[in-house]
């Protein structure tokens, strides 16, 4: 973590050391903050420091890139030169001659001092309050907990000279008991949100009544989903589609099916990175201003969202969603919202005659891009519910089905929504529950 | 710098620590990506670091600077001191890390050709070569040749004694055609990395019919359009044969996942999950059938997980995971290690400077048998034979497993009849490895270099390797739908 004024300096060392026609300097930082415990014990604990300059130089329409963690002087120059040297063996076919310009950034939220300051001891404290709802059942907790700064700063010969610091607090929990498990997490930019205690008995809670879990058959069974599962669900469709490199090259679902319905008229999905429910940004990696797009409307396949570079290559208008992860050259849908329904998950499970809770899913993955099938097993609270009632546990399944078609019969969505990780933490996104008519299961574990 | 790194371990003695070490890791970077033909990407990226690991009152605490001055390496020092004391807050019971000797030591990676120190130009006229060879299949409308080169400088330094320097070369590439038409997308690629230099890359491969890279390219091209065209792998249970390639990914994820004692011990709980293989089966546990053989070796030569030492300063080793079908050894760091009673086998890895190391895959291999995949194909009646991962999912105890392949060939009468496209498989790890009947032998053995291992939080990658042949397993339920 440099400091807004330190990245500017390094930054503009970086642009004059440069004879490119055009360049562009970018800073990542972090200081992040992680304790993971594990059976009830504290096993990790770190704190890493790190800033990476990027420098990317076109000359003609010719580009090349480096990087580097070390910022003197010769360090910068060094990189410059590396990127300049890259330029002139690489190609010209580049489909953009200059980088983004300067767009109207719109202030956002996103820094919040007691998320900055949270310390070790605070971590560990937190976790204590986890680890004591766990012994009261007589259980074990592990998870973790990350307290993070993050800090990027863009410059370029074009005109953009943007700086973001922004924190996030994210605490989860698998409590173990002797027959089963229960989890909890929660995410936010400001750690005062973060409630340990809830947290904690929300898994606790969970755990008691995964307890002795019975088999069931595998097959078609309604399914109340919560946010945490919800989140994988999405992910897929997410992955797959919703960028625009794999759509303009034909390769995507969405690329065959753009302005058809796709899901139910109550589905929509769009990425809003100013929604304050979202951890959100002003701009993308590569000093785009963020825009809202639709994706998924009212079940449509409606739009995709682009990067500059996949933009200029498509003659499309960049969303300022290049990746901040994978590279300019990949866009995501980092701030997923979906619209929220009327329902709660009480009322969901009151109206399944014979059907599924499921809190979230493991190592989920994607066997048929083309239908958007998706795998995954359930874990940490699978429930079986008849007649309205949760009834008892059930061993862990494996849910093998189109998303496209879970997402076409779903018929309640739930009020209250939840910022969420998938499984993988590929998205994070603003989720509600959501109750779907038929879902097809095809394995069981046997715990 | 071996005489800053002393003034380290001494101020982490004098804060209180019962144990520390320093740790730099020098990387350089330098992939190239060609696209439908043209340089798409090229960068190098560097990174240069020290992580400071310490332990006090039997915790652990861990701090990273890239700043590599006396001031900020003193400075994380104490960072790391404060941290282990915040986590001896929530301890069952402290750690009990047994003492080892400390050794001196130096390992370079054998290799002929340093793609660092080759002219640019020339890597880039060989992946475009091989780009155009996946393109000459019109139906291939998207084509895409990666070149993977990483260069480690490291120096590991401890209370006890360790100063060990590595330089470390890995090369590798990735490449893969998708091909468009009749209503359908389809991709195959290929994917191989070693620990040594660009001579891989231009070698024929006797463990694939003697091709070279270019073969392949041109193989993948005209698979990936007849994939188009091919039927969908129907749902049945019978005889599943798996190529090199797709059994190097069913070890990973279903023996070297599971055999992580780390993740065994809940350490992973909350994210990537635990293991069936708890510690009362260590010994006396049938994890295959009698034809299941394998082992951990960091020595292999070539193998991407080979290596002098781990980031503890245990020396890189072989050992026996699984005996003729029963399940006898994890692999270890100290830490874990000491609670089952053992010394670590040099498998404690971290990314990086700037991450903690944990337990990770080496080379985790099968042991060739004494079959070919051609023997193997004439004794099958009727079953499937999958080649190449698209997909992997696996329960959070590595279980239940679902694995998509992306190309497959019915066999019938001891013969292949006809391309499948969309094949999957899905069975329980036991089960699975206990159902298998026939492993071919060291003539198509090889370690398929994987360079995409996660796990841990924050996520750090693993560069791993899995010596792997082709092997056939009995009823298993094969087909997306199962």
């Amino acid at each position: 973590m440099l400091g807004k004024e330190r990245c500017r300096e390094v930054l503009k060392k970086a642009l004059e050391y440069s004879k490119a026609n055009h360049t562009e300097a970018k800073l990542v930082g972090e200081n992040f903050n992680l304790t993971r415990f594990a059976n009830s014990t504290i096993h990790q604990n770190m704190n890493r420091v790190l800033s990476q300059l990027q420098v990317r130089v076109i000359f003609g329409n010719k580009m090349g890139v480096a990087t580097t963690n070390n910022f003197d002087d010769e360090s910068i120059k060094q990189v410059v030169q590396r990127a300049t040297l890259l330029a002139k063996v690489s190609e010209g076919n580049l489909a953009f001659k200059a980088f983004p310009k300067a767009s109207n950034y719109n202030e956002v939220n996103n820094y919040y001092e007691t998320t900055a300051n949270y310390s070790a001891e605070q971590r560990a404290e937190d976790i204590a309050t986890i680890v004591k709802h766990a012994d009261d059942f007589g259980f074990s907790a592990f998870g973790a907990h990350i307290t993070t700064q993050d800090e990027l700063a863009i410059m370029n010969t074009d005109g953009v000279d943007v700086y973001d610091l922004s924190t996030y607090a994210y605490l989860r929990t698998v409590v173990e008991g002797p027959n089963g498990t229960g989890y909890a997490d929660q995410l936010n930019r400001d750690v005062s949100k973060i409630d340990a205690d809830e947290i904690g008995k929300e898994a606790a809670k969970r755990c008691n009544m995964s307890q002795n879990p019975q088999s069931i058959p595998t097959g078609e069974y309604e399914v109340v989903f919560l946010p945490y599962a919800v989140a994988d669900i999405v992910r897929f469709p997410a992955y797959i589609g919703f960028g625009g490199q794999p759509f303009e090259e034909g390769r995507s679902y969405m690329a065959k099916k753009m302005g058809e319905k796709i899901m139910g008229d109550n589905i929509s999905i769009w990425d809003d990175a100013y929604n304050e429910n979202t951890l959100n940004v002003p701009f993308d990696a590569e000093g785009v201003a963020k825009k809202k797009v639709d994706i998924i409307n009212n079940g449509v396949a409606s739009n995709v969202v682009y990067s500059y570079v996949t933009a200029k290559k498509y003659d499309k208008e960049p969303t300022g969603h290049s990746s901040f992860r994978r590279g300019s050259n990949y866009e995501i849908a980092s701030n997923l919202v979906m619209q929220g329904g009327s329902s709660s998950v009480e009322e969901m499970i009151k109206s399944t005659k014979k059907g599924l809770l499921v809190t979230r899913f493991h190592y989920t993955h994607c066997p048929e891009p083309g239908k958007v099938v998706m795998t995954g097993t359930t874990r940490d609270g699978l429930f079986y519910i008849e007649d309205g009632e949760v009834k008892h546990s059930v061993k862990n399944m494996r849910l093998t089905d189109s998303v496209l078609d879970m997402l076409s019969n779903v018929d309640m969505i739930s009020k209250d929504r939840k910022l969420q990780r998938d499984w993988w933490s590929t998205f994070t996104s603003y989720l509600p529950a959501i109750h779907v008519t038929n879902v097809n299961w095809t394995g069981s574990t046997l715990f | 710098m071996q005489d800053l790194f002393r003034k380290a371990l001494e101020e982490a003695e004098n804060l209180g620590a019962s144990y520390a070490d320093v740790r730099l890791v020098d990387r350089k970077k330098q992939p190239i990506m060609i696209k439908n033909g043209k340089v798409d990407a090229i960068s190098l990226s560097e990174s240069k670091g020290v992580g400071v690991r310490v332990m006090v009152n039997g915790a652990w605490g861990f701090s990273a600077c890239a700043q590599i001055t006396e001031k900020k390496l003193l400075e994380t020092v104490k960072e790391a001191v404060a941290i282990a004391r915040a986590s001896a807050r929530v301890q069952a019971k402290p750690i009990d890390l047994k003492p080892i000797e400390g050794v001196k030591d130096y390992y370079k990676t054998p290799h002929q050709k340093d793609p660092f120190d080759m002219d640019v130009k020339e890597q880039i006229d060989f992946l475009k070569d091989l780009d155009e060879e996946l393109r000459v299949n019109d139906d291939v409308k998207n084509s895409m040749t990666r070149l993977h080169a990483v260069k480690q400088h490291k120096l590991f330094m401890s209370t006890e004694g360790h100063e060990i320097e590595q330089d470390l070369l890995e090369t590798g590439v990735g490449i893969a055609a998708t091909a468009i038409g009749n209503g359908d997308v389809q991709r195959r690629q290929y994917q191989d990395a070693i620990t040594g230099g660009f001579e891989f890359l231009e070698e024929s491969y006797p463990f694939s019919q003697d091709r070279d890279l270019s073969e392949i390219a041109n193989d993948l091209s005209n698979e990936a359009s007849a994939l188009l065209t091919a039927d969908t792998c129907p749902i049945l249970e019978g005889d599943l044969i798996l190529g090199g390639e797709m059994l190097a990914l069913q070890i990973h994820e279903s023996c070297g996942h599971p055999i992580e004692l780390d993740r065994v011990l809940g350490y992973e709980a909350s994210f990537a999950g635990t293991s069936f293989l708890t510690t009362e089966k260590q010994g006396n546990f049938m994890y295959g059938s009698e034809d299941v053989n394998l082992f951990i070796d960091a020595t292999l030569p070539r193998g991407l997980g080979s290596f002098g030492y781990d980031d503890e300063g245990v020396k890189a080793q072989r050992t026996q995971i699984v005996k003729e079908g029963l399940f006898l050894d994890y692999l270890t760091s100290r830490e874990t290690a000491s609670m089952i009673g053992q010394e670590s086998n040099g498998t404690c890895l971290a990314e990086g400077f700037s991450n903690l190391p944990m337990v990770r895959m080496t080379n985790v291999n099968i042991e060739p048998g004494d079959w070919s995949l051609e023997e193997i194909i004439k004794d099958t009646d009727h079953g499937i034979f999958m080649e190449s991962s698209k997909s992997w999912s696996l329960d959070d105890k590595r279980l239940n497993f679902h694995f998509g392949s992306e190309i497959a060939y019915e066999i019938k009468d001891g013969e292949k009849v006809r391309m499948l496209k969309n094949p999957a498989y899905t069975a329980m790890t036991p089960e699975f490895w206990g159902s298998c009947d026939a492993v071919a032998s060291q003539e198509e053995w090889h370690v398929w270099g994987l360079p995409s291992c996660a796990k841990g939080e924050p996520v750090q990658i693993a560069h791993v390797g899995h010596g792997a042949t082709p092997a056939r397993f009995k009823n298993i339920k094969m087909g997306v739908g199962h």
